[in-house]
């Protein structure tokens, strides 16, 4: 019985190791490329400041060209603190995410042509990790419109976004 | 057409004289000849509900046959209300279940009473019992024409007494002992609403199930059914505190009927269905949306005037389990607006999940958060960071991580849950409303309320 339970409490204490977010497999630049579309995005690990606490995060920024032009391109500098009440865009945030799952993030996206919710971003974003250089992204409008604006009766049709919204990424 | 067509059917079989056995071989149905032709929508509508999901069998087994035709009926509130006397399968036994229904404009509810409740009832609430299981006896002697072993003789309607100016109680005026010697053991009146006072286990919703307990549309009836369990009454406990919120829910009857009314909707979703819900006042009026769309609903300002609020639930049809952040924010409006009772208050969203629920256990924190939510960005951004944690152990991590949320920004509210559970047969049950906590990392627990 007493090794039962020695057993017993190793289990939990290596499922607690693993429970945590892995955010350092995650920074870096990732790549999707198909035809003359490039879409890139930028992450590196950050804090979020928030009022009485701080939140460990992931900020990013993305890039996008067609036929060698440039779409889209905001990948800037990105602070490593942020204060969650300000515009994360005016501090080149164009993506936080964040996670208490290993290989998983949940990010809330800027997409700065769209400009969901009037550009206060729109989660529901996901990122799950299926190797050391392989992302899997997938944006959900559906899912970010409703617990941003169901009740307040506001206009939930989607409009898309301006980049590719459920693509594997390869690591830069 | 088919509605129409039963319901002549069951009309002319109302009309016939009274039956004298239980059920009906024919019809697969009780034996409703000679019942009252006011019930006769009721009956109709439960013939159509165990078309679908054959009850009848299990009742009978359970509590034995309705004694249509020496139903009682009576005017409650809004209601007409009807008791039924249910006999027992045992040749000898008295009448110890009466099942009840309570006919509104647009649905029916219906509930099963039985003796073993009464008396659990009696063992919490103390007293000679007669208040909790005279009826048993009064149908004894009215529909099985037995003296029953209480020795009660009842004279009726001796107290008919007015609740208001437009209500009329129907009573009974009970004694027992030998005739010339009866002690008065007091006026009880009629009623579907003081026995529920038990700690029931909440009523069944959706579709599928036995059906004891239950509500049926005016139109083709939606689900419901199943037994009414009675289990322990709670115990004491400081009643503004989450397990105390809990249990008074838990206890409030009224407020089951109408979440479960909700959850049904829930469950038979289909494409396109609006959103509903209530709110209530500390009045007791219950105010209706005014405006119903897929996503939002509305009530109209001037209806909520001069009121306090103690209840507003409403459903996501197709969404969340929680509340969304616009719904955070008219809850912070309307605390601003001094419109909420707060030490009565409670906030439901129904989902598929169950009913999430939320109550304010510290005003002066609660006060801070609703000023935050209307006017700090910060708090959008923590919402956003909350939702984006992942459900790896489906509802209960997604309540989990929203008491996380609440706990981290000290909103001065606490989550209670009354989860769905799905038996083998299809039927859906709603829990008892409890009261929970998280660990601060998704991970849920229930308040010790012992």
């Amino acid at each position: 019985m007493k090794r039962i339970g020695v057993i017993l409490a190793l289990v939990l204490t290596c499922m607690e190791m693993f429970s945590q977010a892995n955010y350092d497999a995650f920074v870096g630049t990732w790549v999707y490329q198909k035809n003359d579309t490039v879409f890139k995005i930028q992450l590196q690990k950050g804090i979020i400041k928030f009022t009485s606490w701080d939140e460990y995060a992931i900020f990013g920024g993305y890039y996008l060209s067609v036929k060698g032009m440039v779409k889209e391109n905001y990948i800037k500098t990105i602070p490593t603190t942020w204060n969650g009440s300000t515009h994360a865009p005016s501090c080149n945030i164009y993506l936080y995410a964040s996670s208490d799952t290993p290989n998983y993030l949940g990010f809330t996206f800027y997409d700065q042509r769209m400009q969901h919710i009037n550009g206060t971003g729109i989660p529901g974003g996901k990122m799950n990790l299926i190797g050391s250089d392989k992302l899997h992204w997938k944006l959900n409008e559906e899912d970010g419109l409703y617990v941003m604006l169901e009740g307040s009766g506001e206009d939930m049709t989607p409009r898309g976004f301006s980049v590719p919204i459920d693509v594997i990424m390869t690591k830069e | 057409m088919f509605t129409a067509f039963f319901f002549c059917c069951c009309f002319n079989a109302c009309l016939q004289d009274k039956g004298s056995g239980g059920y009906d071989e024919e019809q697969c149905f009780f034996d409703v000849s000679g019942a009252d032709e006011r019930l006769c929508p009721i009956i109709s509508q439960l013939k159509r509900k165990n078309d679908s999901t054959d009850f009848v069998t299990d009742f009978v087994g359970k509590y034995g046959y309705p004694l249509w035709w020496n139903a009682y009926g009576f005017p409650e509130q809004e209601s007409l209300a009807f008791a039924v006397p249910v006999r027992g399968n045992a040749l000898d036994a008295e009448i110890e279940a009466v099942w009840f229904f309570s006919v509104y404009s647009d649905y029916t509810e219906y509930r099963i009473y039985t003796r073993e409740m009464a008396n659990r009832l009696t063992a919490a609430v103390g007293g000679d019992g007669v208040e909790e299981t005279w009826m048993f006896d009064y149908f004894t002697r009215a529909a099985l024409h037995r003296k029953p072993k209480s020795n009660l003789m009842f004279i009726e309607d001796v107290a008919t007494t007015t609740r208001s100016t437009i209500e009329i109680e129907h009573c009974v005026h009970a004694y027992a002992g030998y005739e010339g010697a009866e002690g008065d053991l007091g006026v009880h009146c009629w009623t579907t609403v003081y026995f529920v006072s038990d700690n029931i286990d909440m009523r069944e919703c959706g579709g599928g199930g036995g059906g004891s307990s239950g509500s049926l549309d005016t139109g083709y009836g939606s689900g419901g059914g199943g037994g009414a369990s009675a289990s322990q009454p709670g115990t004491q406990t400081d009643p503004t505190s989450p397990c105390g919120k809990a249990q008074s829910l838990s206890r409030d009857y009224a407020l089951k009927v109408k979440v479960c009314e909700l959850f049904d909707g829930v469950q038979n979703y289909h494409v396109g269905d609006t959103e509903n819900g209530w709110i209530k006042t500390a009045a007791g009026q219950y105010i209706a949306p005014t405006e119903r769309k897929e996503k939002s609903m509305k009530y109209s300002a001037s209806s909520l005037i001069g009121q306090k609020i103690t209840e507003e639930y409403h459903c996501h049809p197709a969404g969340t389990c929680f509340p969304s952040f616009p719904d955070l924010r008219v809850l912070a409006t309307r605390y601003q607006k001094g419109q909420i009772d707060v030490a009565n208050f409670s906030y439901g969203v129904v989902s598929s999940m169950g009913c999430f629920t939320m109550v304010i256990t510290s005003e002066e924190a609660f006060k801070v958060f609703a000023e935050k939510v209307l006017n700090d960005p910060g708090v959008k951004s923590v919402y956003n960071t909350m939702h984006a944690k992942v459900n790896t152990n489906g509802v209960n991590s997604a309540i989990a991580k929203f008491i996380d949320f609440l706990k981290k920004e000290v909103s001065g509210l606490d989550v209670l849950f009354s989860a769905a559970s799905f038996d083998d047969s299809g039927g859906v049950t709603l829990s008892n409303w409890q009261a929970k906590d998280s660990n601060g990392n998704a991970g849920i627990s229930n308040y010790n309320c012992n």
